[in-house]
């Protein structure tokens, strides 16, 4: 999902309260978008079950193999 | 004689003041009278309080000559990055905006190493918001690196890797949130760890990003830092990530053989993009890790870009969700140069967030399968490359600033991402007399493991006991 600078710009008046100028909020657009992206192709990788395991579980679960010092 | 107690490590000054063959008035005033030598050239300082902790030492005598019980850490001089809060004293977190703010509650951390008996005589320069890499700060000046005061220190806990490096104060307690304590560690030639997530109470801490944010100390040895992270790791019901996992004495152990212990070596990704001068370093402590009966193991490391990615996102997000108030009240009061690259995080989607969070657990375990099960360590390079100067580095100028500082985050972000443990070294010199490190990865909670081979390496080794000409 790409964000338009247009879209940046009005979220940033009417959400945030912050005046943004059209390049800079393009600049944030496409800032957002690649970031947006790399979450959301993690995001198809992943199914339902996967929600169950944190990384704080994960990081328990290392104390409980005896894993780690 | 003044240089000489400076020169002590944090142990070495400890068991001094304890065998009294020194007062812990005679280091304070050491102490004090190098960091007024010295501060005018590096910057290191935001606040210097040597009045209390003169007052401070002579009481830590006092009850010494009592024959009271002396804490492990008694009558040492420290001083932290100036975003661990005291209660009625500004803790500026290098911002103009917090600059006249007094600070409610004590750290955890500050509360532990009271009681522990190490004496706080200022607080440290650091990045603006803990927000860069570099050291720069236009508010309080950039720090600079004794090892060559035209170069930067790295940041974001450019003073405690400065006044560390030095010799100004033995110890220091920085914040690692994706590379701030081993990258200022790594630059200017100390020892620094970034423990688990959880094993170092963040309460009174200003906060990066609630997920990663992390507490360690940086020291000139192995040995310091564990000191040190006996003293403050532990369950904290104030800060909600913090476990209840046993603290060990990390200093037990430290001395353990490494014969058969599995020491990783990198296949891909952190053996690439490094510096000529760094990837020497490396394979010569790799021949140090061997001369010590450790095993040297190859592993493929599971592409780290994605974890990269989610990380910068997941700070992102917690950064602008911070700061949203003062980036609609206070532009202005912000360095450009941390101003512009938050200004993204308030546009991030909640739905892509709680995706970047999610796959903490599954990554995690990928790497552990793949990587930290195969060995006890990973060895990687702390960065690409020795300290860039002020110049090249200067976020101001942002495209070169990215050009030459983007590789760091590779080294650092993604072993916070996954909330390991992760301890820099230093291992060398370049060919221009600055230093290069390494960093050891290990499983969650493997904090004695990466203490044992550090120290068993500095054993081996002088870097560490090498001091900045300064």
């Amino acid at each position: 999902m790409a964000f338009s600078a247009t879209t940046i710009r009005e979220m940033a008046r009417d959400i945030y309260g912050i005046e943004m100028s059209e390049k800079r909020a393009g600049e944030v657009a496409s800032q957002v978008s690649d970031l947006a992206e790399a979450a959301r192709r993690a995001g198809q990788q992943s199914d339902f079950n996967d929600e169950l395991l944190s990384a704080r579980q994960v990081i328990l679960e290392s104390l409980d193999d005896g894993g780690a010092s | 004689m003044s240089d000489e107690i400076t020169s002590l490590t944090l142990c070495d000054v400890t068991d001094a003041i304890r065998t009294r063959k020194l007062s812990a008035t005679e280091v304070m005033e050491a102490t004090l009278a190098r960091i007024e030598r010295l501060q005018p050239l590096v910057n290191a300082f935001i606040l210097l309080e040597g009045d209390g902790a003169m007052e401070a030492a002579r009481a830590a005598d006092e009850r010494q000559a009592k024959g009271e019980d002396l804490p492990s850490l008694h009558g040492v001089p420290m001083a932290h990055k100036d975003l661990l809060y005291r209660a009625g004293r500004v803790s500026t977190c290098g911002s103009k905006i917090r600059s006249q703010v007094k600070a409610e509650v004590t750290a955890t951390a500050l509360e532990r190493l009271d009681a522990a008996g190490a004496i706080e005589i200022g607080t440290l320069n650091m990045a603006e918001f803990a927000a860069s890499g570099t050291g720069h700060n236009e508010h309080y000046g950039d720090c600079r690196n004794p090892w060559n005061t035209d170069h930067i220190v790295g940041g974001s806990s450019s003073g405690s890797g400065t006044a560390v490096a030095a010799r100004m104060v033995a110890g220091s307690l920085g914040s690692d949130t994706g590379g701030s304590v081993r990258i200022p560690a790594g630059l200017c030639g100390i020892t620094g760890i970034k423990p688990t997530d959880g094993r170092v109470s963040r309460y009174g801490v200003m906060p990066r990003s609630w997920a990663s944010d992390t507490l360690g100390p940086m020291t000139r040895t192995a040995r310091d830092v564990a000191r040190m992270m006996s003293a403050i790791a532990g369950y904290d019901p104030r800060d909600p990530q913090s476990h209840h996992a046993p603290v060990p004495d990390y200093e037990d152990g430290i001395e353990s053989s490494l014969k058969g212990l599995r020491i990783g070596v990198a296949k891909n990704y952190y053996n690439e993009d490094i510096d000529d001068d760094v990837a020497a370093g490396i394979e010569v402590a790799r021949a140090v890790f061997a001369d010590l009966g450790a095993e040297l193991v190859e592993v493929e490391i599971p592409d780290p870009s994605l974890a990269m990615s989610l990380g910068q996102l997941i700070l992102a997000a917690e950064a602008a969700a911070l700061h949203e108030k003062w980036l609609a009240e206070r532009p202005d009061d912000y360095q450009i140069a941390i101003r512009v690259p938050m200004e993204p995080g308030l546009f991030i989607p909640a739905t892509r967030y709680i995706e970047a969070l999610r796959m903490r657990g599954p990554l995690l375990s990928e790497f552990l399968d793949k990587v930290l099960s195969r060995v006890d360590v990973l060895h990687i390079p702390t960065g690409p490359m020795p300290a860039p100067t002020l110049v090249d580095a200067d976020p101001a100028s942002p495209e070169k600033a990215v050009q030459t500082m983007g590789l760091f985050p590779k080294f650092t972000r993604t072993i916070s991402y996954l909330g390991l443990p992760a301890i820099s070294v230093p291992c060398g010199f370049s060919g221009n007399g600055l230093p290069i490190s390494f960093q050891l990865v290990g499983q969650p909670f493997a904090e004695p493991t990466l203490l044992n081979v550090a120290h068993m390496y500095q054993r081996e080794t002088d870097w560490h006991e090498r001091a900045p000409d300064i």
